[in-house]
């Protein structure tokens, strides 16, 4: 194999910078139409640059609907889920990795078979037992259910296969820490960057799902910022203010990618181990 | 002690044990493991069990369930919305995953070489969607392809062409700017994973090629493609069956009725709109197991063929 000539270098950069570009480019509009008037947006061509509207759309969007609100709820359930997921799957993961117990292997066997099912589609028997639950209109049935799921189980196990010594819980033993607290005491804290990558895709997840809120949310007070952004896009009476809608849609996406940023070496291997692996 | 990683050694004594008395001794792993059987048979197993019993019943939420037998699935099949549902999920899910294997592998063979410096920066941009609302994400794209004032019309106008209603009109557009956020959205992801694939395998192989002085196509050819085929085969299963529950993109592209004659109606959409706009909770309850299968099916059938291949 040559080596790559600096002409094709160039080429082969520009083919992937392009690409980049095209990857960026809708966040970036967003973010500029979020600065502009719906009158200039409707102008033809579009504005493509920078506005000067963004606090304008920003008081607008407050005093339309209680956004802040959507998206407190927004936060209150992606860290519920969060931490549930995290104390469910860490649990479950460890006692995969490091137990012998009779039914192991056909338990985690069910396990695993979950992931191939796609739950979405059984959204109306859940939504049954939600309403049998008395969840309707209730945060906790974003948070709870899917709090112990599969995926992260089996990526949590994976991790203390691979970098916990098992000789740490048995030194714990020795020193006479009750069997149930070794976990907790001795072997979670060392799971740290596992935790992290973990819990910035499942706060993704649950910050962006649309189905489950939309099945089960009726107040508006509830919200949570993808039936925000709906309820704008739909809004019948006030009507349909491009300017807003992208600065409600700017407020909702741009949090999590600059969170991703900063985590977004660690988050990104340790979700492709996860998926190579699997 | 609990952790019987030894029970390897002595079998004997450990079989010798009642299965009670094992169990019991496991008490902490059981724990430890019970929130997700039990989470699991509360809201995924129950479900599932009740939507075999909805899909042969008429009910609307409330009343008392009606036995109807398969009616629920002949009804399916006599309506053309279903059916253009079904249609319209297998075109997205198939049609738009043609053009990001493509692109995804080439960015990915790209950032795989060795010259490329900022590998990282590349990844991270290209991997910036996947966390991004697709609520929010489908509003952007129908501004980008909005007929009066988009940027795709402007670019449409500029070649000397109309404008072209993307949204409205018959509907023809509809499912290519689904795909094509489809594409935005995922692309990254199956780029990520390539690369990653590409990443492992070992310098040596690429070391031979270039001392027997391999030209660039018999490398890719040869070697990478092969090397990283059962991650690409494995992931593009998994993101086909994904589309069977496409749901976000199309109800908010096109509407709960999916836009002008129905063309942006996904399965999922469909299964919403019987259950939670005419409370048909029996029907969705059938089309949920039509998903079911079709999810099932490819997977079976597709992890058959992997398995046969190697």
């Amino acid at each position: 194999m040559k080596k790559t000539s600096v002409a094709n270098q160039i080429i082969l950069y520009l083919v992937v910078s392009f690409g980049a570009v095209l990857t960026v480019f809708p966040l970036y509009w967003m973010f500029a139409l979020a600065t502009h008037t719906t009158g200039d947006i409707y102008s033809f061509p579009p504005p493509i640059g920078i506005g000067e509207h963004l606090i304008d759309n920003i008081a607008g969007l407050l005093e339309g609907i209680p956004y802040l609100r959507h998206m407190l709820n927004s936060i209150v359930v992606a860290g519920g889920h969060v931490a549930l997921v995290l104390l469910f799957c860490s649990m479950g993961g460890y006692a995969f990795a490091m137990y012998r117990f009779p039914g192991r292997n056909w338990l985690f066997g069910l396990c695993l078979s979950t992931l191939m099912i796609p739950w979405m589609a059984n959204i109306v028997p859940w939504f049954i037992i939600i309403r049998e639950i008395g969840w309707i209109d209730n945060l906790l049935a974003l948070v709870v259910p899917n709090a112990a799921n599969a995926f992260g189980i089996f990526w949590m196990r994976q991790y203390i296969q691979s970098s916990v010594p098992r000789d740490l819980p048995d030194q714990a033993r020795v020193d006479g820490c009750p069997e149930f607290f070794i976990f907790f005491r001795v072997v979670a804290p060392t799971l740290t960057p596992a935790f992290s990558a973990l819990g910035i895709f499942m706060f993704v997840l649950s910050w962006n799902n649309f189905l489950v809120p939309l099945v089960v949310l009726r107040s508006e007070h509830l919200y949570t910022l993808p039936l925000s952004l709906v309820q704008l896009l739909g809004d019948p009476v006030r009507g349909y203010d491009v300017g807003i809608l992208m600065t409600a849609a700017s407020l909702a996406v741009l949090p999590i990618i600059v969170v991703f940023l900063f985590f977004s070496r660690r988050f990104i291997s340790g979700m492709m181990a996860g998926a190579i692996k699997g | 002690m609990s952790r019987d990683d030894a029970s390897e050694g002595i079998p004997q004594t450990v079989k010798r044990e009642s299965l009670i008395r094992r169990i019991r001794k496991h008490w902490v792993a059981y724990t430890y493991i019970a929130p997700f059987y039990i989470l699991f048979l509360i809201f995924m197993a129950f479900p599932i069990v009740f939507s075999l019993y909805l899909s042969l019943h008429q009910w609307d939420g409330l009343a008392p369930a009606v036995f109807i037998g398969v009616q629920n699935f002949t009804r399916l099949v006599a309506d053309p919305a279903f059916g253009r549902a079904l249609w319209n999920t297998l075109y997205i899910g198939v049609l738009s995953h043609i053009p990001m294997l493509t692109l995804a592998l080439i960015v990915a063979f790209i950032l795989d070489s060795r010259f490329v410096r900022l590998r990282d920066l590349y990844r991270t941009i290209y991997f910036i969607p996947v966390v991004t609302s697709s609520v929010a994400i489908s509003i952007v794209f129908m501004n980008i392809f909005g007929h009066r004032a988009g940027l795709m019309n402007v670019l449409v106008v500029s070649l000397g062409l109309d404008r072209i209603n993307w949204l409205g009109g018959q509907g023809e557009w509809i499912r290519p700017v689904i795909m094509t956020i489809f594409i935005w959205r995922w692309l990254g992801w199956n780029m990520v994973i390539y690369l990653a694939g590409l990443q492992s395998i070992p310098g040596e192989l690429y070391e031979c090629a270039r001392i027997d002085g391999a030209s660039w196509p018999t490398v890719l050819f040869r070697i990478s493609l092969p090397m990283i085929k059962p991650i690409v085969l494995f992931s593009l299963v998994l993101s086909v069956v994904g589309t069977f529950t496409l749901f976000d993109e199309p109800f908010v592209v096109a509407g709960v009725d999916g836009g002008p004659n129905r063309m942006g109606l996904s399965l999922m959409v469909y299964l919403y709109r019987s259950a939670f706009r005419y409370s048909r909770f029996g029907q969705a309850a059938a089309v949920a197991l039509v998903m079911t299968l079709m999810t099932v099916l490819v997977s079976v059938i597709s992890m058959w063929l992997l398995r046969q291949k190697d």
